[in-house]
């Protein structure tokens, strides 16, 4: 797949009614949406409860960064200051998910794929309440650690039961089809939260610490939280990004893939890990927050990128920027109470999925 | 031809769609003349079962009351303690779980039929989330909060409003762009999204998003509202009480009847929409009935004891297991008001001394029974 030629279009996607040119768009992917995170992130510093003009924003950003330090006692720069964390774990987050979906929807040739949806993130919360249930430290490190464990027992079971069902159903081989995949998830998700709810009200020592994970924020998040779990989200991205000119010839099927001289296991497996590293690294920061990883994929394909990788960086840019924006709107609307993220990825998220299957954009 | 009876039903009803001729032929026999032997000895051992339960709801457990006892009590005299807590917590919690596991077990019977999927079922399909978002706004921001009717009128309007969603999102745009790959019937419009995929992923997409608006609301809420409101989404029968069991019951004398006679009138939609217009039927508009009065038992259930995860999904399969493969709605309802007891025992008794939410037992055991099936449906079609 060389990147001057427009690239086939995924799996279960159907092209936009008049074909552009393709190379003509490195701005939506690259420039537009590095310029609008800027834009964004600045909004998301300077507004909230306590609202700061642009001008003391940049000058306590610029004090910060020259390590000049802000006056004590000025609360504009205190209010500036504590937005920091939030917004940089959205970035990450956002990130994240984002091209957690793109990988997704490769790996497993399923146009609905994402964490939450296919059941990913419920694991991954209720592996980390058992493991506060258990009386391990509450630590990052170990949060970690258990979402990794839960999002791929999660993972297995999903893909497990979906192809189970799908090989003497279709008839299509290995790979399950998206109805089979959505129903395992959300079977997993309804049990893996029932589970936790049950841990919560058995526990009261654990709903104490875990309360707020039940819905995603980036409300309680640390700048060492976040800094700790960077390194994590980059080599998820990078390894989306090596494997990313497979995704097309994954899109056509094993048997032309491996025809094509990629082969399609390995590079599932890449994928699947890359998913599973996003997913849990999302979670643990920032709890469960879902849609974002089926919602930027499928709006920035109407774009008709040059090639997947630059799908890829698209998708984490715009995703930063969608979850540093739903933060900031659940800020200010209902002010000074909040909305949190992982409901307003949802309250998005639903109506545009619904929109797509009535366009019959996704194909079942 | 002479295929077994009970087989031929199956058959048919595994393959909506693409069924041959014979087999639709001896399948219609199978419907028209069927032995319903199996089919009234299984419903009797349900009704049996369920009282069974619900006595062993009454009188065992953490508190035991003895018969003579209880019978003095329902007989109007008042025995220090044992009085209160039998009218007051054990006979509501039981009569409140049978009649809505039964309202839930027959939503799913009707969901389950004019679907044409073992797993579409009003709590997969956002049906029993809405009508909960409905009643917990109800709960914190509307008048009265708490009572029995307020809380019934709103989930029955979540509950509806919800469905519409989902149908509207699946049959429209249907003529344009590619066909759903999925669906099986053959006729488009209203039958054909009835029977197609689109209105299960739509129905999932909407049950998340019922399930989101549902947490943020809750995290809003002060300390009080929010303690009643968090065991009520949980789904419990801790907070029933006479006046919602009232609501409920005169909801399901109206709503049961109207479910058993669209349920009977869809059986030719089991061979497929093709088949069933054939035959004379109008799978699309009786669908739709049928999709409406299940919304409407689910959402009714749902007020009285929030959404029983679940429930509705499980008792049709159990149900059909039970019978032969032989859909019914009564032999569902039982199933579903004799599963809430049970499950109400266990979550109350079987934890020591901590009480689960009913919902939370009937989710975490459900789970791996919906995986299963979902294998099991695999291998049938």
């Amino acid at each position: 797949m060389s990147a001057g030629r427009p690239s086939p279009a995924p799996a279960g996607v159907s092209r936009p009614p008049a074909p552009r040119p393709a190379r003509r768009r490195p701005v939506t992917f690259l420039v537009a949406p590095a310029v609008v995170l800027v834009l964004a992130c600045l909004a998301a510093l300077a507004l909230g409860a306590r609202s700061v003009d642009p001008s003391t924003t940049v000058d306590t950003l610029a004090g910060l960064l020259t390590g000049a330090g802000t006056a004590p006692g000025d609360i504009d720069a205190a209010a500036v200051l504590s937005r920091i964390p939030r917004t940089v774990t959205a970035i990450l987050v956002g990130a994240a998910l984002a091209v957690s979906g793109v990988a997704l929807q490769g790996a497993t040739r399923n146009p609905l794929g994402d964490p939450g949806l296919l059941g990913l993130t419920a694991g991954a919360s209720l592996a980390v309440a058992l493991g506060l249930g258990a009386g391990l430290p509450s630590g990052l490190g170990t949060a970690v650690v258990l979402a990794i464990l839960g999002t791929v027992l999660a993972a297995v079971v999903v893909y497990a039961v979906a192809s189970a069902a799908s090989r003497l159903g279709a008839g299509t081989g290995a790979a399950p089809g998206p109805l089979s995949l959505v129903l395992a998830g959300a079977a997993v998700t309804a049990g893996c939260t029932a589970a936790t709810s049950a841990l919560l009200i058995l526990s009261p020592a654990v709903l104490e610490r875990f309360r707020f994970w039940t819905v995603g924020s980036v409300a309680r998040t640390s700048l060492e939280d976040a800094a700790w779990l960077a390194p994590v989200v980059v080599v998820g991205i990078l390894m989306v990004l090596v494997a990313a000119p497979g995704l097309d010839a994954l899109a056509l099927g094993d048997e032309l893939a491996h025809g094509l001289g990629s082969r399609p296991e390995r590079l599932r497996m890449t994928l699947l890990g890359a998913t599973v590293l996003l997913t849990a690294a999302a979670t643990a920061l920032a709890g469960p927050v879902v849609f974002v990883g089926l919602l930027v994929p499928h709006a920035l394909r109407r774009f008709r990128p040059a090639s997947t990788r630059v799908l890829v960086v698209g998708c984490a840019l715009w995703g930063a920027v969608l979850l540093v924006t739903a933060d900031l709107a659940g800020r200010v609307v209902i002010a000074p109470q909040e909305i949190h993220v992982g409901v307003t990825t949802v309250l998005i998220g639903v109506p545009v999925l619904l929109v797509l299957l009535r366009r019959r954009a996704v194909s079942l | 031809m002479s295929a077994p009876t009970g087989e031929a039903t199956r058959a048919a009803a595994g393959r909506p769609g693409s069924s041959a001729a014979p087999d639709a032929l001896a399948a219609v026999r199978a419907l028209q003349s069927g032995s319903r032997r199996r089919l009234v000895t299984v419903t009797l051992a349900l009704a049996v079962a369920l009282v069974l339960g619900m006595g062993v709801r009454v009188l065992l457990g953490g508190y035991t009351v003895t018969i003579p006892d209880f019978l003095a009590i329902l007989g109007g005299e008042t025995i220090p303690g044992a009085s209160f807590i039998v009218l007051q917590e054990k006979l509501p919690r039981a009569v409140a779980g049978a009649l809505a596991g039964a309202g839930f077990g027959a939503a799913g019977a009707l969901f389950r039929r004019t679907l044409r999927n073992p797993l579409a079922s009003p709590d997969i399909l956002g049906v029993t989330q809405g009508a909960a978002v409905a009643a917990v706004g109800m709960l914190a921001f509307g008048p009265g909060s708490g009572s029995g009717a307020g809380m019934a009128v709103a989930a029955l309007v979540g509950g509806l409003a919800a469905t519409a969603v989902v149908l509207g999102f699946s049959t429209a745009g249907r003529s344009g762009g590619r066909l759903g790959g999925g669906t099986s019937a053959g006729s488009g419009g209203l039958a054909g999204a009835l029977g197609g995929t689109t209105f299960i992923v739509a129905g999932i997409a909407v049950a998340t998003l019922c399930q989101a608006v549902l947490s943020g609301v809750m995290l809003s809420l002060n300390q009080h509202d929010l303690q009643s409101a968090a065991i009520w989404t949980a789904g419990s029968l801790n907070a029933v009480t006479w006046e919602r069991i009232v609501v409920l019951a005169v909801l399901l004398v109206v709503l049961l009847p109207a479910g058993g006679m669209l349920h009977a009138r869809l059986a030719p939609a089991d061979l497929g929409g093709e088949l069933a217009h054939g035959l004379g039927s109008r799978p699309g508009r009786t669908g739709l009935g049928a999709l409406t009065v299940g919304a409407l038992l689910a959402a009714a259930a749902t007020a009285a004891t929030g959404p029983l995860a679940f429930v509705a999904l499980l008792s049709t399969p159990v149900a059909r297991g039970l019978t032969g493969g032989r859909p019914s709605l009564p032999a569902a309802a039982l199933c579903g008001a004799v599963i809430v007891v049970a499950a109400d025992f266990l979550a109350a008794e079987a934890f020591g001394g901590a009480r689960l939410p009913t919902g939370v037992l009937t989710g975490a055991a459900g789970a791996p029974l919906m995986l299963w099936l979902l294998v099991r449906s695999g291998r049938r079609s």
